[in-house]
Order: C-alpha cells, then structure tokens, then sequence
C-alpha cells in the first residue's frame, strides 16, 4: 500500500515537471534564441559547462561563501534571539536592529557590503544579513509560544534545565527553526548571488551569470539558474536532516526518556 | 520546616483577593482550605509555593522547602504517556513509577499519551507525578476534578499511603470528608 502511495508520488512529480518543460519548450519555440533559450539548448550548455574547472570552482567558491554567512547569521540568529528571550533588555535593545534588518532591501545591503568589504566576500555579508532576522525571529517567536504553565509546573518540581529544554523547549522551538533554516537557505542563496552579481567576485555563480548576461548566453544563463536551484534545494535537505538528526539524538539522549526502553 | 504567613495580602489590580492572612504550618499537619470559587484559594497556593508575590505582608519560608503540586489544570505534557510525565518530575525508575501509576489508573493507560486519556484519567497521573517526588508539602488544588466517589476515595487512600511523611495542603470544592485529620483554613 505505502509502496503503491509512494509510486504515485513520483509519478505526480514528474507529471508535473513533464508539463513545465512542454510549457518551457513551447515558449522557447516561439521566442527567440538569444533571449529565450530552450530545455534542449539549456541541457547542452550545462553538460558543456560540467566538464570545465570553472563551473567547478564557480559553484565552490559561492557555496562556501553563502554556507559561511547561513551559518554564522544562523549560530548569532539563534544565540542572540536565546540571550533576548532569557534577558528581557537584550531583547528589547535588538528589536529595532531586527526590525530595520528585516525591512532593508537587499541592494542596500549589498552596496553597504560593497564599501566596508572587498567584492570577495561580500556574499557572506549578504546571505548573513538577510538569514540573520529570519532565524531570530522564527526562534524568538518559538520561544514565546512555550507553555508557561508547563514552564511553571516545571519550575515548582525543580526539573534540570536539561530535562525543560528537552521535553518543553525543543518539542516547541524545532518547528520554527526547521522552517528559519529552509527559509534562510533559500534567502541566503537568492541573496548571496545577487551580492555576487553587483559585486563581481572572481570565479563565483554570480560572476558567471554577469558574464552570460553580458554576452547575451541566454542558454547559459538558465544553465545556471538551474544549477542555483539544484544546489539551493540539496542545501535546504542537508541543513534540514541536520536539524532533524539532532532533535532525534538529543531526543534519544534523554536519560529520562530512554529508561522506558529498557 | 515552618512556614509562617503574616499578615498576607494580596490584590490584583483593584481586586482585593486575599486580605490580611495568619497562617502557619508545620511538619506532617494535614490542611484543608475552605472558600467559596473565587475567594483566593489557587492564589494562596501560589503564594505558598512562590509563584506569587504577597501584595502586603510577608511569607517565612525556607529556599529548601520542596513542593509537590497538583495545580487546578493537570499541567501535563499531552504528548507523553503517564509514565513519561511522571519521570520528568522524578528519578524512580520505570517499574517504581508503573507501580505508583498503577495504584490510580489502568496499566494499559500507562503508555497511552496523556493528551488521549480522559480527564478523570488525567487527573490521577497528575496526582500520581505529585506523590512521586521527594517533597516536603505536597499541594493539591482540586484534585478530585472529574473523579466519581469512588475513584475520590481510592485516590484519597493513595495519597495518605504516599504522603504520610508530608504536609498535605488540599483545597478542594469536594465535600466528601477524605481527610478528616486536617486542619481548615476558611477564606472570606
């Protein structure tokens, strides 16, 4: 039964990507080469650009750069939205910062990144700036939904911290920090190669897609939009199974909790 | 332990809830608080365990003093079965914690998630996570909530089985007699 559920799952997903490519091909059909190019053209110019150490060291510099600007916007996203929820002050002072992070529009973010940092990082700052309000916002609000009377009864029976932040935090907070992260990912990719873009890094995505634009390449201008997408969505899965493998051992880890196995 | 209330008041807002309240209590009594819904019961409770501040007056109490409350609501965590509730509070071991639940519900209940049982159900594994801690107080705001005759009885015996060592402190709407040692505290 779940085997046949699953079947018709993949059969519903490739329906519906046959049906976008018909739609892509028909367009490209009608238009022209030069400002449309079409799934067949695309897929050659990816398989051309595959076999190059530019493509490579393209998509390795730009994965670097956003993953450590995801992860730093990430560790003081979730640091500091803890500190403000615990420390009422701290939570206060940063509201406006937050509030003015969350509403700046990313190409202000870039020309700002652009005068203090030299073009080659500047997708870290970008995919920080914009990841940064996200996960703190997500996890404030998470922290703010936990039971207080949960809170309470804990605090009357003196439970160890650990004991709450498993049982009563964690079970509450992980949803809106599994969706921070597939939001922030996405954020920090659309983000980090715009920053690329303006910025012009050497050997980055962004560099290559200028260059495509320049050149009116339009077939590699999908080639690698596509490639952003891919690489977009398998970042999404990893940092998401990270999330879940750790919520699943720190869950297993529960002395309390793993006593009843026994 | 002592613990003394003088002249303990408490207001929320313009409310006056509780108003200039004597009370003292020592090792092993039994108290029942009396009042009508609405006198302040729940809120001499918490200022019992520290939950509120008195307004006016003052509490002696000891930091060490431990409490084991059945708050009004069961306070359960919905998600976990009867025995995971109750190790949350305590370190007895799985099979303590079986027997102990077993005394007021099913043991098929005991590994059903909470948030499935009845509330008569629900009522007793927040009761029987009250009796598994090692406490000094033991503070039970209308435990009986949702339990026929019975059960009241049955629970009563559990209670004063477990409990005998502690200062039981019951506010209860109940008027079924089950601690007919106890001291009474009357509000308004």
């Amino acid at each position: 039964m779940m085997h046949s559920m699953a079947h018709k799952h993949v059969l519903v997903r490739l329906t519906v990507i046959l049906f976008w490519v018909t739609v892509w091909s028909v367009l490209a059909a009608y238009l022209p080469d030069v400002l449309f190019a079409g799934p067949l053209d695309t897929l050659r110019c990816l398989l051309r650009q595959i076999q190059t150490t530019t493509f490579w060291m393209s998509i390795l510099h730009s994965l670097c750069k956003i993953t450590i600007g995801f992860v730093l916007a990430f560790l003081f996203g979730a640091m500091l939205a803890i500190a403000g929820y615990y420390i009422r002050p701290i939570g206060i002072l940063l509201e406006p910062a937050i509030q003015i992070m969350k509403t700046v529009p990313v190409a202000c973010f870039i020309v700002v990144a652009l005068i203090w940092l030299s073009s080659a990082h500047i997708s870290v700052l970008v995919a920080f700036f914009v990841v940064f309000p996200a996960v703190y916002i997500n996890l404030m609000q998470g922290l703010q939904q936990v039971d207080r009377s949960l809170l309470e009864m804990a605090q009357v029976f003196r439970v160890p911290r650990r004991k709450k932040i498993k049982a009563l935090y964690l079970p509450q907070v992980m949803p809106y920090l599994l969706s921070s992260c597939r939001l922030g990912v996405g954020m920090a990719w659309k983000a980090g190669i715009a920053g690329e873009i303006i910025g012009l890094p050497d050997l980055s995505i962004g560099d290559q897609l200028y260059l495509a634009k320049l050149y009116l390449n339009t077939d590699e201008l999908f080639a690698w939009t596509i490639v952003i997408i891919c690489i977009s969505l398998l970042c999404e899965k990893i940092v998401v199974r990270i999330l879940r493998s750790a919520e699943t051992r720190w869950q297993g880890g529960l002395a309390w909790k793993s006593d009843l196995n026994k | 332990m002592e613990i003394r209330f003088e002249q303990v008041s408490k207001r929320f807002g313009r409310k006056m809830v509780l108003d200039h309240i004597d009370w003292e209590i020592h090792d092993h009594e039994i108290w029942r608080i009396e009042g009508a819904s609405g006198l302040g019961k729940t809120t001499l409770l918490r200022l019992l365990m520290g939950l509120e501040r008195p307004s006016s007056g003052q509490i002696i109490t000891s930091e060490s003093v431990r409490f084991a409350p059945v708050f009004q609501e069961n306070r359960l965590l919905p998600m976990q079965n009867a025995i995971e509730n109750v190790r949350f509070v305590c370190d007895l071991d799985t099979e303590q914690i079986r027997s102990l639940l077993c005394e007021l519900i099913a043991p098929e209940d005991c590994e059903q998630p909470v948030g499935t049982l009845s509330g008569g159900m629900q009522r007793r594994v927040a009761i029987a996570r009250a009796l598994a801690v090692p406490a000094d107080i033991l503070v039970l705001d209308e435990p009986f909530t949702g339990l026929d005759e019975t059960n009241i009885a049955r629970t009563a015996q559990c209670i004063l089985k477990h409990a005998a060592d502690k200062t039981i402190i019951l506010s209860s709407h109940v008027e079924v007699n089950v601690f007919p040692q106890a001291k009474y505290l009357r509000l308004g």
